[in-house]
């Protein structure tokens, strides 16, 4: 399975740098989670892993293969070795479950028409579904949603998985079935995967290295163990999930700056 | 029902809409093909469109098909329904629906409601167009002219001479009347009788020059060139007049006995104007009566009538030579039995689309039978055979043909022998089968030639035969099936194929 | 913020005026691109029969009673309002001719295109701008699939096809309704009101509305599509996209309307 390396990745929206130079390297047949706050870009490395977005700067060598060099139609070529398992599942709501998670298999005439249907079942077996292929994702709830999302990304056997905060949203014990599933299709399929999360639960559940985004760079990868007593302060209080520490403290800088501002903008109009 | 299914049907019933709508809107549109086709010619078409109504007592009957220019004037043809018979002395007329509405054709019905227009038949009468222009123009002529002419009055009785040359003319007619209206009142009776003739006869006249139109337009013409010379004479005459008047009054004064004598005579010519207007009055009576040419010309119905009957055969004779259509065709014919090959070729000249002639050629290999006894003796034993033998012989066609409905019945003669044939056009205009019987008195006591076939047009131009022929021959080698194949030419395509030559007049 | 201040009413006003029309541009650009990628994903396999199919279903069938009874209503009305103006110089007899040529070479096509721009333009673009937010537009290019060329190209074609189909249909039903109106109400001769009807009616007339209509069934669609791709934000985005959609390609149908009218004829 391909190593996926990134290096010195930069991304910015008009004058917010959202990635600054961010090397990471993720080794194959291995789950690397993303850990970060929200609005760190962890969505945006994701995506632009996937070619989603275009980068400004630097590289993405999955297997070798830099994706920041390719056009278009070599980027399709590279998506169809990835699958994604979006945060709100992303299921095409005017389809039912079999023509979701069919449908990158009819679209790239995988299989004959008639085996189609058996590869549904078993995917969605894979996942733990059973007889809901002529359901509509609006009668589905948001466990079975992932799941059925989840199927419909490893329905083209993928060799890397890409998970945008598989346990949000979800109660707990649905949240740890997901987790089991993250961690049996790697086992089973043996795929690189990455997953972005900020729920460390399920972090140190699934991941075989984790890496802390911070302001646009990772600060830390390390194993779960190794990120569970990190010397870092920043990766401390995130992963500890503590109110005080140097990720807030510049937050509650950010707050009276704006306050600041405002107050004397009213002043100044009076 | 499947998505495709529905988005077919909704798209095929919308190319029926757009198919119905450009039906509606060509050139056919309202009437249809249906109807038949009539040709009129105007001086001139302003204002009028096409698909405009055609209309007959103010009922529309048809449509203006299409207006285009045939040498100078404009040529309109016109798609009658089927149903509407069109006398043929109709006058054509192009009307304008109130003062600002749209134009259409009116055809104001003929009398003649035995003998009605054709398919592709002319409507020979029309009435220009009233041109709105045309009628100003010609009445602010008239209104020069009548001004020029009190001008000229007044100028010669403005003047003190002529005042007074008025006076005496006027005194004199009052005398001259005043002797007049004694003999008048003393024939008053015959007077007004004459007066009812004169009107009766001007009636007449009437009726006649409606019909002569163009004469009385001559004829008015002369009288506007005699009002004219009348209107430059006027001077001189009044002058002329004067001096008339002078001398009478000059000869009253000096000659009373004279008069008193003239008086007696002029009695007496009046005695004789008696006499005379009484034979004018006895004219009358029998100009009234119809005695006389003159007198049957006017009153004679039958004349009148006889008349329109020559115009009539005249129209007739017309038509029938625009209508007369002409067909060229030639087929070949295989005989099966004898593996031989007949052909014909025939000219159809048809007047009228229940009426034709055909004459024809015919190469016929078996049209010449030459039959001779061969005596043999075999061993001794004389036995006479006859021995047949045909050879090819041109043969010649020509027969009358008369259409009733979808039956034709044939009679003349067919392949240089008296005969009869019948068609039945099953599918019309393709597939025709008929019957020929022939040659009833045929060498060597053989039965009569009995044809029976059906044609069949492919496209318009190429048409299929086959039938059997000599049907209820004896002989076996004569009895056969044949088929065939032909091509024939009506005359709009002979005219094409030899170059526009006319083939009538 | 303190240097905005200080500058005066005017260049304010130009400023803005000024950041409008560029951006105005910068769409029109985008939407011009958008109609590229359209044209590259047409020549590529695979062909979007199905979807294209069901697109003509959704903008041509499902629209279709709407069209109708707008087009009902306008030759109706057209009908009445003549017939009264007519009355006055006593050319009543035109009224068919007159609901005739207006609804086959205006209102038909642009009463079609206003009711498909609300109605169609709208689900178009509620329907992207949901997929854009829900990440299922993303979901389509993991599943190596153009989402230009499965979502905007079907609806462009279908709308471009189908609505010139929703304008025979809407011309026929306009002059019925004007028929009923004048012949049944007014008591117009119904003879002479058909003849009248088809008398001036060229065919042009038709097919000028016609290729209006596929024009408005094309930018209806991309313009629709466009805003959906775009929508940014959630429920509130979609909202505003569709908003957008249907004012923006109603506009484009009665500008382009005006333009092709005084090109074509």
């Amino acid at each position: 399975m391909p190593t996926i390396e990134i290096r010195g990745l930069t991304k910015r929206f008009g004058n917010k740098v959202v990635l600054d130079g961010l090397d990471l390297t993720v080794p194959g047949g291995r789950n690397t989670v993303v850990i970060g706050g929200s609005g760190t870009g962890k969505s945006v490395l994701l995506k632009c892993v996937l070619g989603l977005l275009r980068a400004d700067e630097g590289e993405i060598r999955i297997g070798g293969e830099d994706v920041m060099k390719m056009d278009e139609r070599e980027l399709v070529r590279v998506r169809r070795r990835f699958g994604m398992l979006f945060q709100g599942a992303a299921l095409f709501d005017s389809m039912n479950v079999e023509d979701n998670v069919a449908f990158a298999l009819r679209r790239l005439h995988k299989y004959p028409e008639r085996q189609i249907r058996n590869v549904v079942e078993e995917k969605l077996a894979m996942v733990g579904l059973y007889n809901i292929q002529s359901l509509m994702p609006s009668e589905l709830s948001g466990g079975m949603k992932k799941r059925v999302g989840l199927a419909r990304a490893i329905a083209s056997e993928p060799e890397i998985l890409l998970y945008d905060e598989p346990t949000t949203g979800l109660d707990p014990i649905m949240a740890d079935v997901i987790n089991e599933l993250i961690i049996r299709l790697r086992v089973s399929l043996g795929v690189t995967s990455i997953s972005i999360t900020h729920d460390m639960k399920s972090a140190y559940k699934i991941a075989d290295h984790i890496a802390m985004l911070y302001k646009g760079k990772i600060i830390e990868v390390a194993t779960a163990e190794e990120i569970r007593h990190s010397t870092n302060p920043v990766v401390s209080q995130f992963v500890e999930g503590r109110a005080q520490g140097p990720i807030t403290a510049e937050h509650e800088e950010f707050i009276r700056f704006v306050r600041r501002g405002g107050g004397s903008g009213v002043q100044e109009e009076q | 029902m499947s998505r495709e299914a529905k988005v077919g049907i909704f798209v095929i019933l919308g190319l029926v809409i757009l198919m119905y709508f450009t039906f509606r809107v060509s050139k056919w549109g309202g009437v249809a093909a249906r109807g038949y086709k009539l040709t009129v010619d105007f001086e001139s078409a302003a204002g009028l469109e096409p698909k405009a109504d055609v209309k007959m007592a103010g009922v529309p009957v048809g449509k203006v098909e299409e207006i285009r220019l045939v040498g100078d004037r404009a040529r309109l043809d016109l798609r009658i329904d089927g149903k509407t018979r069109i006398p043929v002395d109709s006058v054509a007329s192009i009307q304008t629906q109130g003062l600002l509405g749209e134009k259409y054709v009116e055809i104001t019905p003929g009398k003649r409601s035995d003998q009605t227009l054709p398919p592709g038949g002319r409507v020979a009468n029309t009435v220009p167009p009233l041109n709105l222009d045309e009628m100003i123009r010609k009445f602010s002529m008239m209104s020069d002219d009548i001004k020029r002419f009190t001008e000229t009055l007044s100028g010669t009785l403005g003047t003190e001479e002529g005042k007074q040359a008025l006076a005496e003319i006027i005194r004199n007619i009052r005398e001259a009347s005043a002797v007049l209206r004694n003999v008048s009142t003393a024939n008053e009776d015959r007077l007004n009788r004459i007066l009812a003739n004169v009107d009766r006869l001007s009636t007449d006249l009437q009726d006649i020059s409606s019909v002569n139109k163009e004469d009385l337009r001559a004829t008015m013409a002369n009288f506007r060139a005699f009002s004219q010379t009348l209107k430059e004479q006027t001077p001189g005459l009044a002058s002329k007049l004067e001096t008339m008047g002078d001398q009478v009054g000059g000869v009253v004064g000096e000659n009373r006995e004279n008069i008193k004598e003239s008086i007696a005579n002029l009695k007496q010519a009046f005695g004789k104007l008696d006499n005379t207007l009484s034979a004018a009055e006895r004219v009358m009576a029998k100009i009234e009566r119809g005695e006389g040419t003159l007198g049957k010309l006017v009153n004679d119905n039958t004349t009148v009538g006889s008349l329109n009957d020559a115009l009539e055969g005249i129209n007739r004779y017309v038509r029938k030579t625009e209508s007369l259509k002409t067909f060229l065709d030639y087929r070949l014919e295989y005989l099966a039995e004898s593996s031989e090959y007949k052909h014909y070729v025939n000219l159809r000249l048809q007047p009228s689309p229940d009426k034709y002639y055909l004459i024809g050629v015919v190469d016929d290999p078996r049209g010449k039978l030459t039959s001779q006894s061969v005596t043999t003796t075999t061993d001794g034993v004389t036995s006479r055979q006859q021995q047949d033998a045909y050879s090819n012989k041109l043969k010649i066609s020509a027969q009358v043909a008369k259409r009733f409905y979808g039956l034709t019945l044939r009679g003349g003669v067919i392949e240089s022998t008296g005969g009869v044939g019948a068609d039945y056009e099953v599918i019309p205009e393709k597939l025709t089968v008929g019957i020929d019987a022939f040659d009833f008195a045929r060498k060597g006591n053989r039965q009569p030639h009995l044809k029976a076939f059906g044609n069949y047009d492919i496209v318009k131009n190429l048409f299929i035969t086959g039938g059997v022929d000599d049907i209820i021959s004896k002989d076996k080698n004569l009895r056969s099936f044949f088929f065939g194949l032909g091509i024939k030419f009506a005359d709009d395509d002979l005219k094409t194929v030899l170059g526009a030559v006319p083939l009538r007049p | 913020m303190a240097d905005e201040r200080k500058k005066n009413g005017i260049s304010l006003v130009l400023e803005h005026l000024g950041t409008t029309a560029y951006r105005m541009v910068e769409e029109l650009g985008n939407v011009f691109v958008l109609f590229l990628q359209c044209v590259t994903g047409l020549v590529r396999p695979p062909s979007e029969f199905r979807n294209i199919m069901k697109q003509m279903e959704e903008v041509g069938i499902r629209s279709l009673p709407v069209v109708l009874v707008t087009a009902m209503f306008t030759g109706m009305v057209l009908a009445l309002q003549s017939w009264s103006g007519f009355q006055r110089f006593q050319a009543t007899h035109f009224v068919g001719s007159v609901v005739a040529l207006s609804i086959t070479r205006e209102l038909g096509p642009v009463f079609a295109g206003l009711m498909v721009s609300g109605r169609v333009g709208a689900a178009m673009a509620a329907e992207l701008g949901t997929m854009k937010v829900t990440e299922q537009i993303d979901a389509l290019v993991t599943l190596a699939t153009n989402p230009v060329k499965y979502l905007v190209l079907p609806r462009v074609i279908a709308a471009t096809a189908v609505l010139p189909v929703l304008v025979i249909f809407a011309d026929f039903v306009g002059i019925l309704g004007g028929y009923f109106v004048a012949v049944y109400l007014l008591g117009a001769n119904p003879y002479l009101y058909v003849n009248k009807t088809y008398q001036y009616l060229t065919f042009t007339d038709i097919y000028t509305g016609l290729i209006k209509a596929a024009v408005f069934g094309f930018l209806i669609a991309l313009i629709s599509c466009y805003n959906g791709f775009n929508a940014e934000g959630g429920a509130q985005g979609v909202g505003r996209a569709t908003t957008r959609a249907v004012v923006a390609s109603s506009m484009a149908v009665l500008v382009s309307d005006y333009f092709m009218t005084s090109f074509m004829f």
